[in-house]
Parts: structure tokens; C-alpha cells; sequence
């Protein structure tokens, strides 16, 4: 007798390669019906993809969609392709149904909680708007949300505070929320710790050693952060659920000047790595997805998982994650249904033109 | 005169024809597309013309800011005409080029830009010089129980297509004549004296169109 006697095949390494490396069960699974929220780094694009490609009921709840009813749309001979297009395109250009809500790639737990923090009012950040070089806005925390700039700064308030509450609205009524952590190194206002995703300078603002500094995370900062954004959210919303991961795409780039971009990133990866199976362990009703492994582990079956640029993963490979995704999680099958259109019963335009043409 | 375009050119015609004017009108809906008419059948239409008709050409083409209206699960939305605009609280805010780029859509959608190049060459060929000009759509009306972030909405992208509408004009050198300014109430909707239905103007609205044409010389 051995304490590997009684482990099942995936424990161990030959017999698990023989049977392309399975993933263990997780701790629950997702219903159809629950709500999913998700949010993240640039991979968590892709799920929030996959999770909308594949009729999941994901939660968007800041969106452009203007469909018309089909007997409109066929009345006036609108080229539904080319409108159906153009949605599609201003939805890529504007940030538009990329996440739940409009908060853009979100790369820590620092920042998922003080995103919650803000939706709920409790945490007011100094430095939240930066200007641009055009002499436009941004929103510091989201600075590339909106590619055009925001021309006042009344018009980015009311942009943020209706997002603000949509990401309220988010984290009150998810099911499950599904979050990718990115990065670990993180730029921080030494006035009130406020976190931000993109260094300042590089979209808006202006970097200066008085007011930002640098960050690397640590292991026990990301575990503490979302503790505290675990407690939060359970505050609003005790039975939700979380599933954690970690983006397997490389940093771009490092600011710091004492090691390389490779360092960089197998450090960010390994601390967030280690942070998740510290937060799996101390919290109930959090699941750990390991998109990160199913990606990196390519290399030990002799499959290229990135594209040329060494960087960023195949189609193949994030259509092999959430195929793994949805076998674990998704035990009952999920129907997609059409959208269904309802006639608003405003337009009499033509019966109108008819009616003055009588006239005459 | 010639109108002609969609349905807003005929209050303006009857109008035109109880003040006194010579005028004609030409009803540019198409055979099997409606209000998407081709250049095609535009020109084929324009064939139909009596050897009578002269100008100036007042060209109509339908308003699209109700479309805004229109759409199915209608979800109001908002954004910023102006530096110093307001918003309807609680409503999403859009970039204001994206209403921009939308309203450029829908026109291409309908073939304007294509529509009044082609009516230009049109007029041109058959009288020499080009006496045309392009009437705005109505500006947009109120109806009863109207959700009030629908009106903020509405008037703002009326104001949006007629922007986009003018600049194609300009471009291409044909003038661009605004609403009179005595038809707009002090929101700027269609005031109700001259309103019929959701979408026109009435016969008053007409004569008020006829004396501004009057009054900038184009008539």
C-alpha cells in the first residue's frame, strides 16, 4: 500500500499523457439559465467570445444593438447586411459586448475589486481622468474604451456612471462569475492605491514618479485582493459563483529594466498561478480553470499553440480550451435560440405617405 | 418647379400650387424597392417628366431620425450633440461619431449620396444650369406618451442626418434649405400647428416651406 494507490489516472503523468492530459471535475458545474459575467485580460475576450458564440446566457449589459423588425427592415429594402455589418464593426471599434459590461481587460485582483468597489460607491478614486495629447478624455481606468476620446468631461462622467451602475446591475444578479487574471505587473496611484490597466502616458496622461509607481503583485497581494473581492461581491450576491484562470498569453512588454519580457512573464504567470490554487483552497464555491496549463501543455504533445508572433494563442488551441471548458462545466446541453423580434408598433411612415399623397 | 424625392415634397407641392406656382412633382419610389429606389430607375423616372417642367428642383428625401424610434426592443440611448449638451439621466451615452457613422450608413443604405449625384447630372443635361436644392427633412414631432429619452434622442439625431445631409450637398454644390425657423417649437420638434401624424408635415407646413423658398430668392 502506497498513498498513489488508490489515485485515479489523471494524477499521474504517463497514463494521463497516453489519455491527451485530461482536466480534473470541477467543483460545480453551470446550468444553462445561470447568469455568467465575465472579465479579465485580452484572453478573457476570447471566452466571453466563445461563452456569446455558443448561446451561453452571458450577461451585456452595456450594448449597441440596433435591430430593426424585419417588417420594417424588409418594408424599406435596408441592405440588413450591410446594417448588420456596420453594428458588428462599430461594436469591434467601440468596445462594445467584449465583456459584460463596458470596463475593457481587467489583469488583477486588485482591480476586479476596485472595480466592484466603485460600481458600489465605496472606494472614489483622485485620479480617474486623464487627457490625451488631442486634448480629448479618457477614463482612466477603461482608457481605450472609447477610441474617439471623450470631448468634456461632463460627457465622460455620464458615460462612466451609467456604466458604473451596469456593472453594479452585473455583479448583483451573475450566477457565476468567470475571471482571467493577466498580469501582475500593475501601475498605482501612491495617493489612494488606485490601480490602473495601462501605464499613464501611454493612452492619456502623463507619468510622473510623485503621483504613479510601479507594481509587481505578489503572491499574497492577489490572494488578499480577491479575498476582499470575494467578500464583496458575497456581500451583494452570497450564492455566487467564481471560476478563476489565468491568460496564457506572454506579457507585451515589461517596465522593468533589470530582467527581460520572458522573465517577466513566467514570473506573472507562475505568482498568479500560485495565487489561484491559494484562493481555490481558502474560499468556497471558486473553481480553478486551467486554460493556462491546456495551452502551455502543447508543447508537451508537440502542438504549436501560439501564432507567429509566439504569443498570441491559435484559433485551435482557444477552441480546444473552451471545448474543454464546456465539457467540465456545461453538463446539460445549451439550446440557441434566434433572437426574438417583437413588432414595436411605431412606424406607419409608408400608410402616412399614402394618406398626404391623397391629398393631392 | 420641379419636387421631388419622397413623401415630405407634398405638402410643399400642394402648397406651392395653391399659392400660385407652376410646379410639378415626381414621386421617387421605386417599382420593387420602395424608398430604395436605383439611380437606374430614377433616371428612368425622370424620362417620364413633361418637356414642361422647369426648375428650380427642390429635392426631398426621407427624414431617418425616427428610425431611431423604430428599432425592435427599442433601448433608449444617448450622447452629446454639443460640448454644452445634456443627457436624459440613466440612458447609455454613444460616441457622438457613432450616430454619425450610423446616419452615413442608412443613407447609403437608401442610396443618397448616389440619388443627388445622379439627379444633379440629371438637371444638368436637361437644363444647362443647376437650379436644385435639397429641402431637410421636417424637423421631428412629438406624439402623445412619447418616452421623454426618445425625445432628446430623436431631436438630436434629426439634427445629426441633417449635418450629414448638408455636408454631402455642400460637397457637391447643391444648397441645403432648413426647416423654417417659425415651424419648430421651442424644443425644436415640428410644432404641433403644423404637424399631421408621426412623420409629416401638414399643408401649413407647406406654405411655410413655399414662402421660405420665396424669401431666399429660389422661387
Amino acid at each position: 500500500m502506497n498513498p498513489f494507490d488508490t489515485l485515479p489516472d489523471n494524477c499521474f503523468w504517463r497514463r494521463s499523457f497516453s489519455n491527451g492530459l485530461p482536466i480534473s471535475e470541477p467543483k460545480f458545474s453551470i446550468k444553462p439559465k445561470d447568469k455568467i459575467m465575465a472579465a479579465g485580460s485580452c484572453f478573457a475576450r476570447r471566452v466571453t467570445e466563445s461563452l456569446l458564440a455558443r448561446g451561453c446566457n452571458i450577461i451585456i449589459n452595456e450594448d449597441f444593438d440596433f435591430t430593426l423588425p424585419y417588417h420594417i427592415a424588409d418594408g424599406w429594402h435596408f441592405d440588413r447586411n450591410q446594417i448588420t455589418h456596420f453594428i458588428e464593426e462599430c461594436r469591434k471599434k467601440y468596445n462594445y459586448r467584449i465583456f459584460t459590461s463596458r470596463y475593457d481587460n481587467i489583469y488583477n485582483s486588485v482591480s476586479i475589486n476596485q472595480l466592484l468597489q466603485r460600481s458600489l460607491g465605496v472606494f472614489i478614486p483622485q485620479n480617474d481622468i486623464w487627457t490625451r495629447q488631442d486634448g480629448k478624455f479618457v477614463d482612466a481606468f477603461r482608457p481605450k474604451i472609447n477610441p474617439d476620446g471623450y470631448t468634456t468631461v461632463k460627457e465622460l462622467l455620464a458615460d462612466r456612471e451609467f456604466h458604473l451602475n451596469a456593472v453594479k446591475e452585473a455583479f448583483s444578479e451573475l450566477d457565476i462569475f468567470i475571471f482571467t487574471f493577466g498580469l501582475t505587473e500593475t501601475w498605482r496611484s501612491k495617493k489612494d492605491g488606485a490601480v490602473y490597466p495601462i501605464a499613464p502616458g501611454v493612452v492619456g496622461g502623463d507619468f510622473n514618479t510623485s503621483d504613479y509607481e510601479l507594481v509587481n503583485l505578489t503572491v499574497k497581494d492577489i490572494v488578499t485582493n480577491f479575498e476582499n473581492f470575494t467578500r464583496n461581491l458575497r456581500q451583494i450576491n452570497p450564492n455566487s459563483k467564481i471560476i478563476i484562470t489565468v491568460s496564457p498569453t506572454p506579457m507585451i512588454a515589461t517596465a522593468r529594466s533589470d530582467w527581460g519580457v520572458i522573465e517577466a512573464s513566467f514570473y506573472a504567470k507562475s505568482t498568479l498561478r500560485a495565487a489561484c490554487e491559494e484562493i481555490v483552497q481558502s474560499l468556497s464555491n471558486i473553481s480553478y480553470f486551467p486554460s493556462y496549463e491546456i495551452v502551455m501543455s502543447g508543447a508537451f504533445m508537440g502542438i504549436n499553440c501560439f501564432e507567429t508572433d509566439g504569443r498570441t494563442p491559435t484559433k485551435e488551441v482557444i477552441e480546444r480550451v473552451m471545448n474543454t471548458f464546456f465539457g467540465l462545466y456545461f453538463k446539460q446541453k445549451i439550446e440557441i435560440k434566434p433572437k426574438q423580434l417583437k413588432d414595436s408598433g411605431l412606424l406607419t411612415v409608408e400608410e402616412e405617405c399614402d394618406n398626404i399623397l391623397d391629398i393631392i | 418647379m420641379l419636387f421631388f424625392g419622397h413623401s415630405h415634397y407634398a405638402v410643399q407641392y400642394k402648397a406651392a400650387i395653391l399659392q400660385g406656382c407652376k410646379a410639378d412633382y415626381l414621386y421617387l419610389v421605386g417599382d420593387t424597392q420602395a424608398y430604395k429606389l436605383t439611380v437606374q430607375e430614377m433616371a428612368d423616372k425622370f424620362l417620364t417628366l413633361s418637356t414642361e417642367v422647369e426648375p428650380p428642383i427642390i429635392f426631398n428625401i426621407l427624414g431617418i431620425e425616427s428610425f431611431w424610434c423604430m428599432w425592435n426592443n427599442y433601448k433608449p440611448l444617448e450622447f452629446f450633440l454639443h460640448e454644452n449638451d445634456s443627457v436624459y439621466p440613466g440612458c447609455p451615452i454613444v460616441p457622438k461619431n457613432l450616430i454619425v457613422s450610423f446616419t452615413k450608413t442608412i443613407n447609403s443604405s437608401l442610396h443618397f449620396p448616389e440619388l443627388l449625384l445622379k439627379a444633379k447630372s440629371l438637371v444638368k443635361d436637361r437644363w444647362g444650369t443647376v437650379s436644385m436644392c435639397h429641402f431637410a427633412a421636417p424637423p421631428p414631432i412629438y406624439w402623445e406618451n412619447m418616452p421623454p429619452q426618445a425625445v432628446s434622442l430623436v431631436y438630436k439625431a434629426w439634427v445629426v442626418a441633417n449635418d450629414v445631409r448638408r455636408e454631402i450637398c455642400e460637397t457637391n454644390g447643391i444648397r441645403f434649405i432648413d426647416p423654417p425657423e417659425e415651424s419648430r417649437d421651442q424644443n425644436g420638434f415640428l410644432h404641433q400647428k403644423f404637424t399631421t401624424g408621426r412623420h409629416h408635415g401638414n399643408l401649413d407646413y407647406g406654405h411655410a416651406c413655399i414662402n421660405k423658398l420665396k424669401t431666399l430668392g429660389i422661387i
